[in-house]
């Protein structure tokens, strides 16, 4: 039996030497091995698949999920720029041990602070998005709905504002053709809010008209609120009425968020996870967001009934590993892990106006607009009337009251840490009247620092256009303004 | 150009095997059989397993357990036959094959102290040891199981292999990481890969989420199955392995049966694993306010530190100090205990051999719920789930069955099966928010401090191990290794191998708090669970011919040509849901379920050929080259070449060499050769990925852009050179091993950063632009100084040093990250941070940040990787080889490690003595102050720290029972106990915990916040059948 097998293979092995050369000859010339390896992996959906209708309204939608990641919500693990710039402002108070967090609470940022650089990058990641989004349904879906491409100019001028009110002084654009690297050269925060006018008013004239459409309006709405808040960056306050004064008190784009998606930042931070406290005189000049009991910033100290009746009992801030971080402040604006945040609204109209009108030296009209909003809260606030304001009777005054009021109004919304670096720039005010300085925290050391700005990252000098700082190769600000 | 070389080679090599064949074919004449014993030659005992061959040809067989053979079909004439084993030095004698009968040779083989296989495993199939131009290590495993406390493959590797760096895992089931001849990749894996048996195998380390060591693949290989371990350490042997395998080889080869009655191996081991560190106390300084802004805060009880005491800000009443792991009442500490019970057969007759084993072990690990836990649970009436009190498990049940079937005499069919059912339980006890190490390194000098609900915090920082192990992690994992790998050996002079294994790994990976348990950290008493199902395959089909001949009196060849395809593919479904019911636990039950889902594929296909010639019976030349495509090359790279040149040279052999009567072998050795390392599986592509945005409520999936990509993207191609001699004193009494190595990593992936303001989701793009090398010597000493009837005694010394330097980055500039920087003309990851420099200025005995200067300018510090390495082993026997004690001693130096876990309790646990009290020594101060200078003034200097270390890795003591004892057994063939101990003492001038930390496997070491690895103590006992 064995033998037989044994002549067999022999014999076949003689008929098979020319076909076992061949095969052998055939792969070692390098034969079609890329049939062979070719993989499938699902994971990867390459552009050549997208390049339709459907493609480019998805990417339109995965731009907005990048904006809601970058400003109002979260998935556990990064905080927005809403958070970080309330960090260093008076908003929030850094709770755990987080270098990166330390940094920016007291002030003393470096250029490779990790949060910092994801956050900037979260942010031209959603401004990429929105350029691609627009591009594709140009292209691809010539059809669509006009609101579609306004909302991606609307996204786009929206990051540009929001970091060039961060970042400091010189801010590359960076952009994506053909798959192809265009690098950005540093812009001037002037020529970047110009050109956040150019892409709102781009989006506008696409959603100009009476249309009621819902997404004609939030859109038209939108792109007016955000015009409004770029002129007060530019120091267009003759403008800014003007521009905002059509969308309705009643306004809001909201940001929706749920558990099985993202959290409202806020609430994750601060309540959730307590890496946050609310911030109470932070500085000590900061707002008394917790011991002004103001309505519009509900917020309590673990054992206080709110506290206790809201779930959040707590006294210690997550992973503060000393006595001399603060104890807990929980905000209760954002309630539950499904709240809305609202990104655009009548609100903030309101509120740029009140600042344009005293600028424009029109105080009583701006007291009006502050004082119509605490007798009657836009509905979705829920916050209770509230007694009207007098005039201070100075500018100074004047000043601090509108800020104020925007402040408590617009609570973690990515509005206060612009405001206060404006109150320096734009109000010539000492950065040490305007921002946390001093002891910082319960006396830790080393105090408060500097910085009244977010510093290019580091990884930024992978741009070949990007100056760097000849001394220490950091990425250099074209100055250090505010 | 060296592509059209290498092309050129391999279509004449090819050509060289046709051509000969028609030749060969028609050489062949008659054939006849040559059967003998195989014996030790001291002893007069059978050797069992020896593998006899016809030198020059491809016919060889193995002798049984009476060390009897029988080669069938062996050329008439005078040929020569050559017996090997294992801890003996070869033998060969010629013998003349005239007619058809069998022709009778009995070997006598000698003891050598190298216990090490005269034949390594090679990609072209067996080579013998002195034929090879390199020096392959190679671990016998038999050997290392009864010299050592061996829980899995990376035991087995610890200090054993020169240039082979295993820095352990910390915990029960922890993987370890290895590096051969220093990192050789920059941005991909440095883990080697891993044979078995001739398939490929998964061998990766994936993490659990727990914040400790991650569970390693890899030692699911049950060490008791094992036969040799070979370690091809680079490009220079291993480049006919191809894509992959530039960071070294290691090649599993189990155990196979032998001819003969079934014969029966019981074992079992006992033991337990413990942990013997001295933790650090913990300070607290207690005391009052003082010279407040607001002056009512002054006389308001609080810790003081350094800085609040020297600025007079807080006034110490008194220091306490606490030590939780020392507390009877605070420690998570335990013994765990670990029990193992195997039994094997193997047995067979001349067609079919047999090898089959079952092992079950259980090993727990070294952490608890403390007494004060249980107490509280206790009180409160809480039903403790055994997974609390056993948070570190491990629980493993293999078969395997090995089978060699003999077809007629040509034909063999080795069939490998090889299953294990793995549970293994983690605890959270690393650098996780609501780890153990968190809270139990960041406690406060007390014990006495209470959390919010009034329970004692006994010392822990925030949350206590009752609720941080009720957080359970586990991964159950069902895996098979499968393959046939049948030979045939038509003519005397060709022989066709081929492999053809699988090997699948399913598990399910799940991680949960059930409603109402763990720390109270976000939303986890809520309750959640996370679970992942992945289903991994590995396929490997080759397949290749060798044809060996003797053209010429003074000239040997031997021309192997195959092909290789191996696919790799992972598929998994993870999915996560938050908010269970009370006594809820799965993913339906919750309120929020979510569902994620991945796939990586990597296939490569190759074809190779090698040319071998000896000359005149001891010069060995070999050439080889490889051609590779992988799914992962970007789509303009076409094939990847990888050529591989050698020499071997036995210098002792020749007539006229002088010192034959002392050197028994004396060879220089050089090689050169090419390897690779794929890309990451999509690193070449642009592509979008999935997205979702939440719309009036509800999900609606976008899509968002990831990456660039990188169409020209090929493998890195890693030249390694290595030279060196071999030499055998005195039959083998002593032998020096000698090698030295340049390995140089060209078109080197770097995951370049990409600027944050282009806007990729993707933060780097992988690009072929850089180049870095390792160089180093590593030398193995072997001696038995002492070879008595009574007592003898043997020594290894294994040593080397690794000089690693980052050479380019291409365009890129160094990246840099808080402490570790990728730099040219350093080492990679190496550990930069500005020096500081401190007085005593006010000479109150403190010191402050401001006493600190730090410089302006970061200054290298030194690698993370040991640049030296030094192992003894040291065996002796005595009582006519009754008892064996053998030790092992590992030390490694040159290596820097960022002491985490001291640093944090500095700047943000403020409960290091450095932090709290003055008593503490001012160096130590000073390292503390300048890491809290304000922001970009902070410096980590004083953390990074020289870890070199001394340790006894490994003692044990074997008691071989007598005959005389075994033989009033009935049946009993063998027995023997072994006791043995791992991680014995340590000696290092680290200030942390142990140098070996670390919660990581990749180039950084991680130390922060987690448990050391564990001291294991086992007795072992065997009985042969």
């Amino acid at each position: 039996m064995h033998k037989s097998l044994a002549s067999l293979m022999r014999a076949s092995v003689r008929r098979s030497r020319a076909p076992l050369a061949i095969g052998l000859a055939a792969m070692l010339s390098g034969c079609d091995m890329d049939s062979l390896v070719r993989a499938n992996d699902p994971d990867v959906i390459a552009p050549g698949f997208i390049n339709n209708a459907a493609g480019a309204n998805a990417i339109r939608v995965g731009t907005l999920g990048r904006m809601n990641a970058a400003t109002t919500g979260t998935t556990g693990g990064d905080e927005t720029i809403f958070m970080l710039g309330g960090l260093l402002a008076d908003e929030f108070t850094a709770g755990d041990t987080f270098l990166q967090r330390n940094e920016t609470d007291s002030r003393s940022l470096t250029y490779e602070n990790a949060v910092v650089n994801t956050i900037y990058r979260q942010m031209h990641r959603v401004r990429i998005g929105a350029v691609q989004a627009r591009e594709a349904l140009e292209q691809y879906a010539p059809q669509s709905p006009a609101w579609q491409r306004a909302e991606m100019y609307l996204v786009e001028a929206y990051m540009i504002t929001l970091i060039a009110e961060h970042f400091c002084n010189g801010q590359p654009l960076s952009y994506i053709k053909d798959g192809q690297e265009l690098y950005g050269e540093p812009q001037s925060a002037a020529e970047l809010y110009a050109k956040a006018q150019q892409l709102i008013d781009s989006g506008a004239a696409l959603v100009a008209g009476t249309s009621t459409a819902a997404n004609d309006v939030r859109v038209r709405n939108s792109l007016a609120v955000l015009k409004g808040r770029v002129l007060l960056n530019q120091g267009d306050f003759q403008n800014v009425v003007a521009a905002t004064q059509n969308v309705p008190t009643s306004f809001v784009w909201n940001q929706e968020h749920s558990p099985a998606n993202r959290t409202p930042v806020v609430w994750e931070f601060v309540n959730s996870q307590r890496r946050f406290i609310v911030s109470d005189n932070e500085g000590p000049l900061g707002l008394d967001l917790v011991s002004g009991n103001d309505p519009r910033v509900p917020a309590c100290v673990a054992g206080e009934a709110e506290c206790t009746a809201a779930g959040w009992t707590e006294k210690r801030p997550f992973d503060s590993g000393n006595l001399a971080v603060p104890d807990m402040r929980y905000q209760l604006v954002y309630k539950t892990n499904s709240d809305n945040v609202p990104l655009f609204s009548g609100l903030q109209a309101r509120l740029y106006e009140a600042e344009a009108h005293n600028r424009n030296g029109n105080f009583g009209a701006a007291l009006t607009i502050l004082n119509n909003l605490r007798a009657s809260a836009p509905t979705y606030r829920s916050v209770p009337a509230m007694a009207p304001l007098t005039d201070p009777g100075t500018a100074e005054g004047r000043r601090d009251l509108i800020f104020r009021e925007k402040a408590f109004w617009l609570f973690g919304t990515g509005h206060r840490y612009p405001d206060m670096r404006r109150m320096v720039r734009q109000y010539s005010m000492p950065q040490d009247q305007v921002f946390p300085t001093g002891t910082w925290q319960n006396n830790r050391t080393p105090g408060y620092g500097d910085d009244i700005f977010f510093l290019t990252p580091q990884s930024e000098t992978k741009n070949p256009n990007m100056p760097r700082d000849p001394a220490t190769g950091a990425p250099q600000c074209l100055d250090m303004n505010a | 150009m060296l592509h059209l070389v290498t092309r050129a080679f391999a279509r004449a090599s090819l050509s060289l095997v046709l051509l000969g064949i028609p030749v060969l074919a028609s050489a062949q004449g008659r054939s006849g059989t040559v059967t003998g014993r195989v014996f030790d030659a001291e002893a007069n005992q059978p050797i069992p397993n020896a593998q006899v061959v016809v030198a020059g040809t491809q016919i060889g067989t193995m002798t049984n357990a009476e060390g009897q053979y029988t080669i069938r079909n062996v050329p008439q004439g005078t040929i020569t036959i050559r017996a090997l084993r294992i801890g003996y030095g070869e033998a060969t004698r010629s013998v003349t094959v005239a007619g058809e009968a069998p022709v009778t040779l009995d070997i006598g083989l000698s003891r050598v102290a190298v216990t090490l296989s005269p034949v390594v495993a090679t990609a072209t199939g067996e080579q013998r040891r002195l034929e090879v131009p390199n020096q392959i290590s190679q671990i016998d495993a038999a050997k290392a199981i009864e010299s050592a406390q061996i829980s899995n493959v990376s035991d087995m590797l610890t200090a054993k292999a020169a240039g082979v760096q295993v820095l352990p895992g910390s915990g029960v089931g922890a993987a370890s990481r290895i590096r051969i001849r220093g990192i050789a990749s920059l941005s991909l894996s440095n883990d080697p890969i891993v044979i078995v048996d001739g398939v490929r195998i998964n061998s990766s380390s994936q993490g659990l989420g727990t914040g400790g060591a991650p569970e390693s693949r890899l030692n699911d290989i049950n060490p008791e199955d094992i036969e040799t371990i070979d370690v091809l350490r680079g490009p220079s042997a291993s480049a006919t392995y191809g894509t992959d395998a530039a960071t070294g080889v290691i090649v599993i080869t189990t155990k196979r049966g032998r001819a003969g009655p079934a014969r029966w191996n019981v074992y079992t081991e006992q033991g337990i694993t413990q942990d013997a560190n001295e933790y650090p106390d913990a300070f607290t300084a207690w005391g009052k306010l003082a010279n407040q802004t607001n002056p009512a805060n002054n006389g308001r009880a609080a810790d003081c530190n350094i800085s609040t005491i020297a600025a007079g800000t807080c006034v110490v009443d008194s220091i306490t100090t606490f030590n939780l792991w020392d507390d009877p009442r605070a420690t998570p500490l335990k013994n765990g205990n670990r029990q193992q019970y195997g039994v094997s057969v193997n047995g067979g007759n001349e067609a079919v051999n047999y090898f089959v084993s079952m092992e079950s072990e259980r090993t727990t690990g070294i952490l608890t719920v403390p007494q004060f836990e249980l107490d509280r649970f206790a009180r409160q009436g809480t039903v403790v789930d055994p997974a609390w009190t056993e948070p570190n498990l491990q629980r493993r049940a293999s078969l395997r069955a090995n089978l060699d079937v003999k077809i007629g005499n040509n034909f063999q069919l080795p069939i490998r099966s090889f299953f294990q059912d793995s549970r293994l339980r983690s605890p959270n006890d690393g650098n996780n928010t609501v780890g153990l190490g968190s809270h139990a390194f960041g406690g406060p000098g007390t014990g006495r401090r209470t959390n919010a609900a009034g329970d004692s915090l006994y010392g822990y920082r925030q949350f206590t191990p009752g609720d941080i192990f009720q957080q359970v992690t586990h991964n159950d994992a069902q895996r098979y290794i499968g393959s046939i790998s049948p030979v045939w050996t038509p003519l005397t002079w060709l022989q066709a191998r081929s492999n053809l294994g699988l090997d699948y790994t399913g598990q399910t990976w799940e991680n949960y708090c059930l409603r109402d348990t763990c720390p109270n950290f976000s939303t986890y008493r809520l309750g959640f669970v996370g679970n992942q199902r992945d289903r991994m395959f590995q396929y490997t089909a080759d397949a290749s011919a060798t044809a060996s001949f003797r053209p010429l009196e003074w000239l040997s060849t031997r021309t192997t040509a195959g092909f290789q395809f191996i696919h790799r593919q992972d598929d998994w479904v993870y999915a996560f849901g938050e908010e269970l019911p009370p006594g809820g636990r799965t993913l339906a039950q919750t309120a929020t379920p979510s569902i994620d889902q991945g796939t990586t594929v990597s296939k490569t296909a190759g074809v190779f050929v090698e040319q071998n010639l000896q000359v005149f019976d001891r010069l060995d030349l070999v050439a080889s080259v490889r051609g590779d495509q992988n799914s992962a090359f970007g789509r303009n790279f076409g094939v990847a070449y990888y050529p591989r040149l050698g020499a071997s040279y036995r210098i002792s052999e020749e007539e006229w060499f002088p010192l034959r009567d002392h050197v028994n072998l004396l060879r220089v050795r050089a090689s050169w050769g090419q390897a690779g390392v794929r890309p990451g599986t999509t690193s070449a592509l642009e592509y979008f990925a999935g997205n979702t945005y939440r719309q009036n409520a509800a999900e609606v999936p976008g899509l968002i852009y990831q990456t660039l990509g990188n169409a020209l993207l090929e493998p890195e191609t890693v030249t390694e050179s290595e030279g060196g001699f071999d030499l055998g004193l005195w039959e083998d009494r002593f032998t020096a091993t000698v090698t030295y190595y340049y390995k140089k990593s060209t078109e080197a992936i770097i995951n370049a950063v990409l600027p944050p303001s282009l806007g990729t989701g993707a933060t780097t793009r992988a690009a072929n632009i850089g180049a870095l090398r390792n160089l180093g010597w590593e030398y193995i000493f072997s001696a038995r100084p002492v070879s008595l009837e009574n007592i003898s005694w043997d020594v290894t010394l294994n040593g080397s040093n690794n000089q690693n330097r980052l050479l380019s980055l291409g365009e890129q500039t160094a990246t840099i990250g808080t402490t570790q920087w990728d730099t040219t003309g350093y080492p990679v990851r190496g550990f930069w941070q500005r020096p500081y420099t401190y007085t005593d200025a006010n000479g109150d005995g403190m010191i402050v940040p401001a006493e600190v200067t730090v410089a302006d300018e970061a200054v290298f510090i030194g690698p993370p990787q040991p640049t030296t390495e030094l192992s003894v082993q040291n065996g002796l026997e005595f009582l006519q080889g009754q008892f064996r004690l053998s030790a092992l001693v590992d030390f490694k130096s040159g290596h820097h490690v960022l002491n985490t876990t001291s640093r944090f309790r500095c700047t943000s646990r403020v409960n290091a003595e450095e932090r709290v009290s003055r008593d503490a020594p001012l160096d130590l101060q000073a390292r503390c102050a300048a890491a809290l200078k304000p922001g970009a003034q902070a410096t980590q200097f004083g953390y990074i720290e020289d870890a070199s270390y001394t340790r006894l890795r490994e003692i044990a003591l074997t008691w071989r029972v007598p005959e005389g004892l075994t033989a009033r057994v009935p049946g009993l063939r063998n027995s023997s106990v072994t006791v043995a101990g791992r991680n014995l003492a340590l000696w290092s001038d680290y200030t942390g915990v142990d140098p070996e930390t670390t919660s990581s496997v990749g180039e950084t070491q991680d130390e922060f916040q987690t448990t050391p690895p564990l001291r294991t103590f086992t007795v072992r006992f065997n009985l042969g059948f």
